[in-house]
Parts: C-alpha cells; structure tokens; sequence
C-alpha cells in the first residue's frame, strides 16, 4: 500500500512526468528517453524533500534526465523523412534543427514542451529573459527560412 | 496553422513515441545498474570473508577521525577541464569496510592477473605515499571490461581497494597536479589524502578519501553540472575567506553573510560554458556532513585554462552562514 508520501508523490509525477517526456523528446531518442525520465523521477523520489518544493521541478527534473541520460545535449534530435506529421510544413523540422542548439532547444521546450520562460530556463540554465530572446530570434528565422508571417 | 502549434504537433509525435518505466524500479540505484551491484556485493562478500579470516584488528592510526575532521588550514586543489564520468546512485566499494579497522594488510585479491588491469588501466599507476607511512603506494583507474569503472588504491602492503566510479572518464578522471600527479591532498589535516574524481555532466564530482581501510565518497555531486560544455571542474576549500585555490587555475573569494564562517569546507562548481568562459556557479558548505547549496550567478572570468595559465580575475561569492 502506498504510503502518504508515494500518494503525494504520485500526484507530482503525474503532473511532471509528461512535459518532461515531452521536452525530452527532442534530444533524446524515443527509446531513451523513457529511461532518462524514469531515472529523473527516481531521483526526484530520492530526494522529494527539496524537489518537490522547487518553484520548476520540471526544469531542474529536465537537467537531471538530460545527466542520466548520459548523452551531450547536441541540439534538436535530427528529425527523420518518415517523421512526416500532417498539417506541419515539410521544412519546419529541417529549420528547426537548423537553428542554433540554444535557439531549437528553448523553442522545442517552449512550444512543444508547453513550458513557461521559467521553466525553460530552469531546464537550460539560464535566465528566462534569455530563453525569450532565443524563442524570439529562432522563431524569427524559422519564420524567414519558412516564408511564412505567422 | 501557425508555427507554434506546428511546433506543439511535432512534440505531440514524439511525446506519443515514449514509453516510460516505473520510476519505483529505478529508486536506489535500481534498473540499469543492478548486474554491477549484484557482483560488487558478491566480491564484499568474499572479502569480508577473507578479511574475517586473516584479518588482524590493530587500530590504524587516523582511522577514527572520520566524524570530525580538522579544518584548521586553506588547502587548496582543483580538477582541470575533464572528463565525463558519470556516476549515479550510492557509489559500492568493493574491499575494505568500516569493520576493518586493521593496517589494511589483508587483501590478496585483486592482483594485476586477477583483474587483467594491463589492457584497463586507464591512468598511469602513480606512486603517492596514500597511507602516508613514509612507502610509496599506488593509485590507478581502471575498467573491468564490462564497460564499468573503478578508482583503485593500492598500498605498498598488497592491501587493495576499489571504488566503483560508474562510466568512463574521458580521459581519466583523476584530478591532476600541473605536474600531471593525481591530486591527493590532505585537506582537513587528519593524515588522509583527499582525491578528486571528476567528470561533467550528472553526478560529476567527487572526492574521495582514503581513510583508514576504506575509500570514502566524501562529497558526491548528484546533481546535474552547471553548465553542459566541454569541460567541467571543482575547486575545493576552506571557509576562511581566502583564495580557494593558491597557485592553481582559480582565483575565487568566499565572504560570509552575517557572520564569520570558520572550519566549514566549501566546495565550489564552476563549467565551462559553450562559448569558453568559465565560472563559478554555486558554493557549497559541508557543515559537518550536512551540505547547503547557495548558487551564484555564473559570472565569466574568462576562457578555461589550463592548471598552469590561471585566470586573473577573482569571483566573488556571498555564502549565506546561518545553520
């Protein structure tokens, strides 16, 4: 039987879990990154006491993965011809992957992730102005490579 | 459509390709890494046996000052930009136990033949005086061929320990003097050598003790490194406000907030960032084994160097001292 303490600590993986799988999976491959989430909630479980409290558990959850999985973050996962998603313009994973690692990872966590600035920060330590300005400049050039206004 | 949403889609797709494991099989060190704890408890075992066997009980001097370490001087050493080992969970040794309180004479295994260490040594075998009994020992890592990674110290009386450091180092992980000799020194004055083991990313680093018969973990970073560029690196020191690391490639005061911070050991994490600078990023203080983390904005103090080429400008740091 759970205890209070798994119950409550349930109720934060439930919570963090899926934007961490979310934010990883645009470094890591599918297959690790189950594993590297698995590894950070362990973590998380281990020492719950001060990261439960932490304003961006999800941030600093998301560094913690990234370590485990012990891999160097290289920028956004190449994206393969057989990714194809409907309703996405075909270049969009090409340009993405294109941009600077800072410029893709802070769009893939604000966007694709569903992260705040802060969070994204947490996760790629540095400031969330700093994460604005990477989301701002990348989606400026995507925008300009793409040829599209919105 | 607008971008950003196509952007939301593409983390739909992947998000929609992961499957993620209980996080209950990974607590402790679980999951991935069992195999390796199963063996090193099975190797404890056989040499607990042995120790129990031959083992004689005289006290070894220095062996029971581990609960309260002077602190008396600024000693100061620090890593170069290493390494990339990665270590997580509770760190096994594989010889040598608290029980042991001996000369540490006792340990027939492993020889060089037993452990194959000529095609795994990954460091030179350096001399260092590690139970500082005036003879030479020796300090070494090693891999065992299953992709594992051990700290070995080795003592001029055959007495062996090995502490299970995880992935590889790149290259060796070992803490080196501008001279290229492992690090080993006595920082809290008690007789016993202090080691680095670092490495970058995750559970990056490590000091680790030799005290009396055992390899001790006495600082274990099991947390993410500042920073995720090429190199990684540790200074160490005491809490007298002085420079952390005389003579070597750091050049960092620590004041107190609201008090005089004495007899505390800091320990501070500095990274490399991607564009070469390098800072400090947070302090620690071991307050008697209860560590307190304050984190510094990362100030660039100028590109990595090398031991012997340090940084000029001091970074400054503010400890908050209250227990």
């Amino acid at each position: 039987m759970a205890t209070e303490n798994e119950e409550e600590f349930d109720v934060f993986v439930t919570r963090v879990q899926p934007q961490l799988e979310r934010a990883l999976a645009g470094h890591l491959p599918a297959p690790m990154v189950g594993d590297a989430v698995a590894e950070a909630l362990a973590y998380a479980w281990e020492h719950r006491h001060r990261v439960l409290p932490m304003a961006n558990p999800a941030g600093y959850l998301y560094r913690v993965a990234q370590s485990r999985s012990r891999r160097r973050k290289q920028g956004l996962l190449p994206w393969k011809s057989d990714d194809t998603i409907p309703h996405i313009e075909p270049g969009l994973p090409a340009a993405l992957s294109a941009l600077s690692p800072k410029q893709s990872q802070a769009i893939w966590l604000v966007h694709a992730a569903g992260m705040t600035h802060v969070e994204a920060g947490e996760a790629m330590d540095i400031s969330a102005s700093t994460v604005a300005n990477h989301v701002e400049r990348g989606m400026a050039q995507l925008r300009s490579e793409l040829g599209v206004d919105t | 459509m607008t971008l950003e949403e196509q952007i939301r889609r593409m983390g739909d797709a992947r998000a929609a390709e992961v499957t993620t494991p209980s996080w209950r099989d990974r607590v402790g060190g679980g999951g991935r890494r069992w195999p390796v704890m199963v063996a090193a408890a099975a190797l404890v075992a056989v040499l607990a046996g042995i120790t129990v066997t031959l083992g004689p009980d005289d006290e070894k001097p220095g062996a029971d000052v581990a609960t309260e370490p002077e602190t008396t001087r600024v000693t100061t050493t620090m890593t170069d930009a290493t390494t990339s080992t990665v270590t997580t969970g509770p760190v096994t040794t594989t010889a040598g136990s608290a029980q042991q309180t001996g000369p540490c004479a006792v340990n027939p295994v492993p020889s060089d033949d037993v452990l194959d260490l000529a095609a795994h040594i990954a460091f030179d075998r350096t001399p260092l005086d590690l139970d500082q009994d005036g003879v030479d020992d020796e300090m070494l890592i090693y891999d065992d061929a299953d992709g594992h990674w051990f700290l070995l110290a080795r003592l001029h009386t055959g007495w062996t320990n090995a502490l299970d450091i995880g992935t590889p180092p790149t290259p060796p992980g070992l803490a080196q003097t501008s001279d290229g000799v492992p690090a080993g020194t006595d920082l809290d004055g008690d007789g016993q050598l202090e080691f680095f083991v670092t490495g970058y990313l995750g559970p990056s680093a490590r000091l680790v003790t030799l005290r009396g018969c055992e390899l001790i973990d006495s600082f274990f970073v099991d947390e993410p490194a500042e920073g995720l560029g090429a190199s990684f690196g540790v200074q160490i020191g005491f809490s007298d406000a002085t420079p952390l690391c005389q003579g070597r490639a750091c050049a960092t005061r620590v004041s107190c907030a609201g008090g005089v911070l004495t007899q505390e050991l800091l320990i501070g994490i500095a990274a490399n960032d991607d564009a070469g600078g390098w800072g400090i990023g947070e302090i620690r203080l071991d307050r008697d084994g209860v560590i307190t983390t304050t984190e510094l904005p990362t100030r660039t103090v100028g590109p990595f160097t090398p031991l012997d080429d340090p940084p000029t400008e001091a970074t400054t740091g503010v400890v908050d001292c209250t227990p």
